[in-house]
């Protein structure tokens, strides 16, 4: 494919229609509107729905209702957006609906900076909604990237049965970069499958293979029931312990057991790295620069980016903290993934932040001087 | 980390909302890519949809760019007082600004080849509105810079044809390149 100057969020509509996106229903928000605008623009060419609807929950529900009628569907907002979506996230989570929710990130709380980026909804997107319950979030770091990861949300959703978010910061979303895409052959892209049982003996929440039993369309004869109750394998709410605390393995099982097929990450310079950088999205290209700078000053740095922020990598962070002599984490909030880290790292090796929450891009010199300090043993011990 | 060791270009444009700042951004780097560089376009503004402040960075390569943001500008265009005041000290010493002689005054002292220009004036004397002062910039940067090759700055207006047509921006594209040849007495390198 030949390579053209495209934006990250028109990206994201590229990789949405390519992967099969039939239906969007959104309400436009500032840094997210270029997609809304480009789904309006691509999905009645495609035969698809466009549909804007009254505000970000409704959006949701629409969207959710879409899917459990056979169509591939997808939202897009920001953080106060993402904040009323929320509740429908839990129930589509619970429900196990799939659908791909893309959150581009702006400085928050509340409505924060509208046209600044930030990496403030990490946290948000992992545990935003009440109660126990699994959940995909990938972070894309360029503008190709995009286009991969919307495809792999779909992809996801579509094979777990569950909401991806797809979580980028507003650079990523604004930025036009020369972008050469991947093939949609290497990618693949997954269809939903469709019970093949007598109708009576159909289980909507039964353990099908990965966990996941097969979505029956709407319409298509095979008679359940979709609530956000604690339910039965039928569908129908219950209150029976057994068969709720059954359903609460299943759900985080299917997500542990595809954790190889879903988990993915890039290192860079690691081997001999002793000092590495944990950053994702935009920040890891600033990290990425930093890594470059330090070791032509002979400081061994390297990068560890994670393109799906959860499930997290913990294992892969929990080898390089035995390996390295201390872990940065990179990341435009005031500390989030950082404790993720601290976590992971199990005291093998001291973890620093390098933060920034001031509507700004963390820079390379800010990362380096940070590395500097960190080799030299000067940074607190507390971050 | 200076940006002549990595090979990059990295230039601002600054004005108001409004005057078409992230428009000509765009055409300079799809200009890039159609020279075969590599180029990114990252553009900010405020809340406002109209009059606050607008920039968009520009960053040109022969690889591939990680950085977004420039560190230290090769070149700056300022179409407002505002974008020369915020902007003017992150050029490097000796490097390009080019600034609009009506909307901008820049105090002297400044370590940078300073070039001023009528570029609103110009837009409206041959397109008949301020709208296309933001080419007619592009065409100034572009002579004085050689940072694209002026075909393909001409072949991605031709291509994107803002406003629905190519011919009045190509008319302000080449009204930019006329003022720099007038100005210096050479024209751009072809």
């Amino acid at each position: 494919m030949t390579a053209t100057l495209l934006q990250g969020n028109q990206a994201c509509v590229r990789g949405a229609i390519d992967a099969g996106c039939r239906f969007f229903a959104g309400y436009p928000i500032t840094p997210s509107s270029e997609i809304m605008e480009g789904m309006a623009t691509m999905l009645p060419r495609v035969g698809g729905v466009f549909i804007q609807m009254e505000d970000e929950m409704a959006s949701l529900a629409a969207v959710m209702g879409a899917s459990l009628a056979g169509r591939k569907g997808m939202t897009a907002t920001s953080g106060p957006g993402f904040s009323l979506m929320q509740e429908h996230i839990g129930y589509g989570a619970f429900a196990e609906i799939p659908c791909v929710i893309v959150d581009v990130m702006r400085g928050g709380p509340s409505t924060g900076l509208p046209t600044s980026p930030s990496q403030g909804d990490v946290m948000q997107a992992r545990w935003g909604t009440h109660g126990d319950h699994p959940i995909i979030v990938l972070a894309p770091a360029s503008v190709a990237e995009v286009y991969e990861l919307t495809v792999r949300a779909f992809n996801l959703s579509e094979r777990y049965r569950t909401p991806v978010i797809l979580l980028y910061d507003e650079v990523i979303g604004h930025v036009r970069e020369r972008a050469e895409l991947p093939s949609l052959e290497s990618l693949g892209v997954v269809e939903r499958p469709q019970p093949n049982c007598p109708t009576e003996a159909y289980r909507p929440y039964g353990d099908g293979a990965q966990r996941v039993a097969p979505l029956a369309d709407f319409g298509s004869g095979y008679r359940y029931h979709v609530t956000g109750l604690a339910h039965d394998e039928r569908g129908y709410p219950t209150q029976d312990p057994r068969v709720i605390a059954r359903l609460h393995e299943r759900l985080h099982a299917k997500l542990q057991d595809g954790r190889a097929e879903i988990v993915s990450y890039e290192g860079e310079e690691l081997d001999d790295a002793e000092v590495v950088i944990v950053a994702y999205g935009v920040s890891a290209r600033a990290a990425r620069r930093a890594v470059s700078e330090a070791r032509r000053q002979g400081l061994r740095a390297g990068l560890f980016r994670p393109r799906t922020l959860w499930p997290f990598p913990d294992a892969e962070v929990n080898v390089l903290a035995r390996s390295a002599r201390a872990l940065v984490v990179a990341e435009m909030n005031m500390g989030q993934i950082v404790y993720e880290v601290e976590r992971c790292a199990r005291g093998q090796a001291p973890v620093f932040g390098c933060l920034r929450a001031d509507g700004q891009p963390l820079t390379p010199d800010e990362i380096l001087a940070r590395l500097v300090e960190v080799r030299a043993g000067e940074a607190e011990v507390s971050r | 980390m200076s940006t002549a060791a990595t090979g990059r270009y990295e230039l601002r444009l600054a004005g108001k909302g409004g005057q078409g700042i992230v428009l000509a951004g765009l055409l300079l780097a799809e200009a890039a890519i159609l020279a075969g560089k590599h180029a990114t376009h990252a553009q900010t503004y405020g809340p406002e949809s109209r009059g606050g402040a607008s920039k968009a960075d520009v960053i040109i390569s022969d690889g591939p760019i990680d950085y977004l943001w420039p560190s230290e500008l090769d070149a700056l265009v300022a179409l407002s007082q505002e974008g020369w005041d915020r902007n003017s000290r992150q050029v490097r010493h000796g490097g390009l600004v080019v600034v609009d002689s009506e909307n901008v005054a820049c105090p002297g002292g400044v370590d940078v080849e300073q070039c001023a220009f009528p570029i609103t004036a110009i837009a409206k004397q041959r397109l008949g509105t301020a709208v296309g002062a933001n080419v007619v910039a592009l065409g100034v940067l572009v002579a004085l810079s050689h940072v694209v090759p002026v075909e393909a700055a001409e072949q991605a207006i031709a291509a994107r044809r803002p406003g629905g047509s190519a011919e009045p921006s190509l008319r302000a594209f080449r009204a930019g390149l006329d003022l720099v040849e007038t100005a210096v007495g050479k024209g751009p390198r072809r």
